[in-house]
């Protein structure tokens, strides 16, 4: 395998789903590592960048390296109209937005997401995952990814914000639908993407909470302030979008990975259960093994030389997470699971689009560990079979596992 | 190059050196101060870097944004004296600041 063998695979999520990809980036980091990239089939040619300094560099330097067309490498690359925009709220949606402007959304949202807020959740988290482990025990046996993962993703989150109950299927499939969730599949690429159902129910929700408040979350982010004023619909509705977007999808993803880790590394997890305060740490090796959020694409702002490149205003870089997160540069012995090694790489991104719920995804995640692993032990009912719909690194699709007590 | 003397939450100061222009965050990590994490490195996201600056430190100037107020209202420890240390940044005025770190790690 050579680098020029990659350029019809980097795109490919199939090329994903068996361990050979990690080869493949170890050569592009090794013989190519910003590389441009001319892949017919996707329409758009790109730079690839796949070590770790590089891509941070990507992330942290915001003036040079825009977010206008998207935060991750979209399904297909055709421009968005206005219209189109408007209608998914790009217009006012951080991710996809650029300073002075993005932190006029980003900032007031920064509040109820910071370590010591998102810490006054410990109780509500604790007591929402004991309630899923307690039907664990009771059941004895669940497929992981769209059972338990999901389960924890879903209403740690929903309990908070204040979605009803009988609500919480339909945001799932409403984020599903969306595609923009980096769905595990077995197909040979997911093809959702219809906004639209979780967009009108988004909506429902700010409508209500604007005109009736309740005592949660929804209520108090509607009644959020953009300089000054306060929100309009169009904004309100768009946030507890992506709030939606970013809450289900990327903790499902990074919880059934570490489960599966774990479970292939029987020495981490008796360290962990000897040494419970590596819990913290070994969160932070789960994502970086993950890498669930698996391209990141910025758009050049000017005419410039990276990594030795010739690189013109308008060109797309694309930063791969898990290259970057499995860069030797950067991580001694990267592809061995050691929970002691405490460092999420870049899997939350960096700089101003640093992921906004990461202290409640950490939160969720250390929980799910540790109350599965003080009471059960676990076991593979078959092979767990890898599928994602989308490039950058592999997701589990499926993992049925026993819970036996122990 | 300035100084800062930084009362640690477990007891004793730790005097760092930080640049003019400089967030106290910023040098306070590399020098390895105990409870000042600066896990967002200085986005105002995170609010782990959470400070007391008091008189007549404080007065020399400009104080807390409304945003960076809404951020430390979620710590415990928060007072009149509170400042996210990623927002203070070492100028003349302050060389020899005496703060105090609100967590111990």
């Amino acid at each position: 395998m050579t680098v020029d063998d990659l350029d019809d695979k980097l795109l490919d999520p199939q090329w994903y789903r068996n361990d050979d990809y990690l080869e493949g980036f170890r050569r592009l980091r090794n013989d190519d590592p910003v590389r441009w990239v001319d892949d017919p089939r996707y329409g758009k040619s790109f730079w690839a960048i796949t070590r770790f300094d590089d891509v941070e560099e990507l992330l942290l330097n915001d003036r040079d390296y825009s977010n206008r067309w998207d935060t991750h490498l979209p399904k297909s690359p055709k421009r968005l109209t206005p219209e189109e925009r408007f209608s998914q709220g790009f217009d006012v949606l951080m991710p996809f937005l650029d300073n002075p402007t993005h932190d006029v959304y980003r900032r007031p949202l920064n509040r109820h997401f910071s370590k010591p807020a998102i810490g006054k959740l410990r109780q509500l988290t604790e007591t929402t995952v004991d309630g899923i482990v307690d039907d664990l025990a009771n059941r004895g046996q669940d497929e992981i990814v769209n059972g338990l993962a999901l389960s924890v993703a879903t209403q740690v989150v929903l309990n908070w914000y204040g979605v009803p109950h009988e609500d919480w299927a339909r945001v799932q499939e409403g984020v599903h639908n969306s595609g923009r969730g980096f769905a595990p599949t077995t197909e040979a690429a997911y093809s959702g993407s219809d906004h639209s159902p979780l967009w009108n129910y988004a909506q429902e929700l700010a409508q209500e909470r604007m005109e009736k408040p309740k005592d949660d979350f929804l209520s108090v982010l509607v009644q959020t302030k953009i300089d000054g004023d306060p929100m309009s619909l169009h904004e309100a509705t768009a946030t507890i979008f992506i709030l939606f977007e970013g809450a289900l999808g990327n903790t499902r993803n990074a919880l059934s990975y570490g489960l599966w880790l774990f479970m292939t590394n029987p020495d981490q997890l008796a360290l962990l259960r000897e040494n419970p305060g590596l819990m913290n740490s070994a969160t932070d090796e789960v994502l970086r093994h993950a890498s669930n959020s698996p391209t990141r694409l910025r758009i050049a702002n000017r005419d410039m030389d990276f990594g030795g490149k010739e690189i013109r205003s308008g060109d797309w870089m694309v930063g791969f997470t898990k290259s970057a997160n499995f860069d030797e540069r950067r991580f001694e012995n990267p592809d061995a699971f050691d929970i002691t090694r405490g460092e999420s790489g870049i899997t939350f991104g960096a700089g101003v689009h640093n992921c906004l719920g990461r202290h409640l995804a950490r939160l969720e995640m250390a929980t799910a560990f540790k109350k599965i692993f003080d009471r059960f032990d676990l076991e593979f009912v078959e092979e767990p079979v890898w599928g994602n719909d989308s490039p950058g690194a592999n997701l589990l699709a499926r993992m049925p596992v026993t819970f036996a007590s122990r | 190059m300035s100084t800062a003397k930084m009362r640690l939450a477990g007891g004793g100061i730790q005097e760092i050196e930080v640049a003019d222009g400089e967030s106290i965050m910023r040098a306070a990590v590399r020098e390895g101060v105990p409870g000042i994490e600066g896990e967002c490195g200085g986005e105002m996201s995170c609010a782990t870097c959470h400070v007391y600056l008091p008189s007549p430190w404080k007065d020399k100037i400009r104080g807390a944004s409304d945003d960076e107020r809404d951020l430390l209202e979620a710590d415990e420890g928060v007072t009149e004296d509170s400042r996210l240390s990623c927002q203070v940044r070492m100028r003349a005025e302050i060389d020899g600041v005496e703060l105090t770190v609100v967590n111990a790690e």
